[in-house]
C-alpha cells in the first residue's frame, strides 16, 4: 500500500478495550482497540524493557505491564510516574476488516 | 530511558507461569473494593482516634495513641497500592488517596513511586534493590534497627530534606529521570511546608493535638506494618527469581484486610498490575507454582529470628538494612 501504510492486524483479533501486537517491517507495534476506533504506537514502554502489548487498556489508556506506567494510546502522552517520556503514535485506518499504519512520511505522531 | 534491565525478561518469565489471556480477567480494576477496604481503614483510624480522646488524661493514654499509630501504619497499604495505580479505577480518586496516605505515613508520593519501580525490577538484587529488607547477611541489630523503623524515619526524612533542598542520593538518582526532578522536589518542599505548618499552629496556640493524634502514634506504630514488610522477601531468594524471591504468607482476613492483601506478595511481584483485590484468585490459580506458603506473620517472624539471622552483630555486616 503507497504513502508508507502497511498492514498490521484483522481488526476481529483486536478485543474492544484490548491491545495486540503486530510487527511491521521488522518493527514492534502496538494496535489498541478503544470505543470501535484502532490506534497504534511503538510496542515498548519509554521507562524500561517491556511490551506495552502484554500491557492493560484502560479506557484510552494504555498500561505498562511492568510498573503500570500510563500512556494515552490517542496521542502517546505519558500520563503517570514511572514514565515521563510519550511513546512514538502512528496513524490507523481500517479496510475490509483490516488494520492498516502508517509508518512512514513524517510519522510518528507523537 | 533509565538503565533497568536486570528484569528485563520478567514478563518473559511470568509468561512461562501464566499467559496473558489467563491474566487478564485479574487485572480487572474497580473502585468498590478500595473504597470498602480504604474506608474501612479511616473508620478504625476514627476509633481510635476517639479512644486517644477519652484516655486523654489517664494511663491509656500511650496504649492507645500506640493502637492509633498502629492503624496510622497500615495507610502504607492504600500508599503502595495507589503508587502502582490498582487501588482504584478511578484515577483521581488513586492519585487523591496516594496523597493523603504519602502526606500522613511521611512518605513523598512521586518519588516513592520511581524508587518501588525500581524495587520491582531488581528485587532482592543486592545493591540495586532500593528496598531490599535485611539482605544477608542479617543480624538480630539489623533486624530491630529495621522493625523498630528507626531506618524508616532516616530514610524518609532524608528523601525530604535532600529533595527539599533540591539534590537527590545518586543512589536514588538513577531511577529518577532528569524530567521529574523538579516536581520531585517541589513534592518535598511542599510536604515539608506542611508539617511546618502544623508545628508552627501547635507551637503557637499550645496544642497537643498534632503531637498526640498523629505524629506520636505515627513514630510508635510504624514497627507492626515493618514486621509485615520483613516477611515480604526476608529469608527468600537473593536474585531475580520470580517463584521464590519473594514470599505469600497465609493469614486471617482481618491482617489481609489491613495489609490491602499484600500477604500474596509472591503473586504481586509476579504480576503487579494485578490489583490487591483479585490477588486472592491469582493465588488460587497460580500459588502451587510459587515459593512454599507460610503460616502466618509471627511464625515468618520466628523463621527470620531463627533461621535467616547470623548473629547478632555481625562484623561483616553494616549495622544499617539497604532500604
Ligand atoms: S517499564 Fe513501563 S513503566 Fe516501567
Amino acid at each position: 500500500m503507497s504513502d508508507g501504510w502497511h498492514y498490521a492486524i484483522d481488526a476481529d483479533e483486536v478485543e474492544e478495550e484490548d491491545v495486540m501486537p503486530a510487527e511491521i517491517d521488522g518493527r514492534e507495534i502496538a494496535i489498541y482497540c478503544v470505543e470501535g476506533e484502532f490506534y497504534a504506537s511503538v510496542d515498548r514502554c519509554t521507562h524500561g524493557d517491556a511490551q506495552l502489548s502484554e500491557g492493560i487498556v484502560i479506557d484510552d489508556v494504555i498500561e505498562c505491564p511492568l510498573h503500570q506506567g500510563r500512556f494515552c494510546v490517542r496521542d502517546g502522552r505519558a500520563l503517570s510516574p514511572p514514565v515521563s517520556d510519550p511513546i512514538a503514535t502512528f496513524p490507523t485506518k481500517v479496510e475490509d476488516g483490516k488494520v492498516y499504519v502508517q509508518l512512514s512520511s513524517g510519522s510518528p505522531t507523537a | 530511558m533509565t538503565e533497568l534491565d536486570a528484569n528485563a525478561d520478567l514478563l518473559k518469565r511470568q509468561r512461562d507461569i501464566i499467559s496473558r489471556k489467563e491474566l487478564k480477567p485479574f487485572t480487572k480494576r474497580s473502585d468498590g473494593p478500595g473504597l470498602i477496604y480504604f474506608g474501612g481503614l479511616l473508620a478504625c483510624i476514627g476509633a481510635t482516634g476517639a479512644l486517644i480522646y477519652f484516655a486523654d488524661g489517664t494511663a491509656w493514654l500511650w496504649p492507645a495513641m500506640l493502637l492509633h499509630g498502629i492503624m496510622l501504619g497500615h495507610l502504607f497499604a492504600p500508599l503502595h497500592e495507589c503508587s502502582h495505580g490498582t487501588a482504584f479505577k478511578t484515577r483521581w480518586l488513586n492519585e487523591a488517596v496516594l496523597w493523603f496516605c504519602g502526606i500522613v505515613t511521611i512518605w513523598t508520593p512521586i518519588y516513592f513511586r520511581y524508587d518501588h519501580a525500581g524495587h520491582h525490577t531488581y528485587a532482592q538484587i543486592k545493591g540495586k534493590d532500593p528496598e531490599f529488607v535485611l539482605p544477608s547477611p542479617r543480624t538480630l541489630l539489623g533486624y530491630l534497627y529495621y522493625v523498630s523503623a528507626v531506618h524508616l524515619w532516616v530514610k524518609n526524612f532524608g528523601w525530604l530534606f535532600r529533595h527539599a533542598a533540591g539534590t537527590m542520593h545518586p543512589f536514588n538518582r538513577q531511577f529518577v529521570p532528569d524530567v521529574e526532578l523538579p516536581r520531585i522536589y517541589f513534592e518535598a518542599r511542599l510536604m515539608l511546608s506542611i508539617y511546618a505548618a502544623l508545628l508552627a499552629i501547635s507551637v503557637a496556640t499550645g496544642s497537643w493535638i498534632v503531637a498526640i493524634y498523629w505524629f506520636i502514634p505515627t513514630i510508635i506504630g510504624v514497627p507492626i506494618a515493618r514486621m509485615i514488610r520483613v516477611a515480604d522477601h526476608t529469608g527468600c531468594t537473593e536474585g531475580a527469581d520470580l517463584r521464590t524471591y519473594a514470599r505469600t504468607v497465609t493469614t486471617d482476613p482481618i491482617t489481609r484486610f489491613f495489609c490491602w492483601n499484600m500477604s500474596y506478595h509472591c503473586e504481586h511481584h509476579l504480576a503487579s498490575s494485578v490489583p490487591f483485590h483479585q490477588l486472592r484468585g491469582l493465588h488460587e490459580k497460580i500459588g502451587h507454582e510459587l515459593n512454599p506458603v507460610d503460616k502466618g506473620y509471627i511464625a515468618v517472624q520466628w523463621e527470620v529470628l531463627t533461621k535467616h539471622l547470623s548473629g547478632i552483630v555481625s562484623p561483616k555486616q553494616s549495622v544499617a538494612p539497604a532500604e
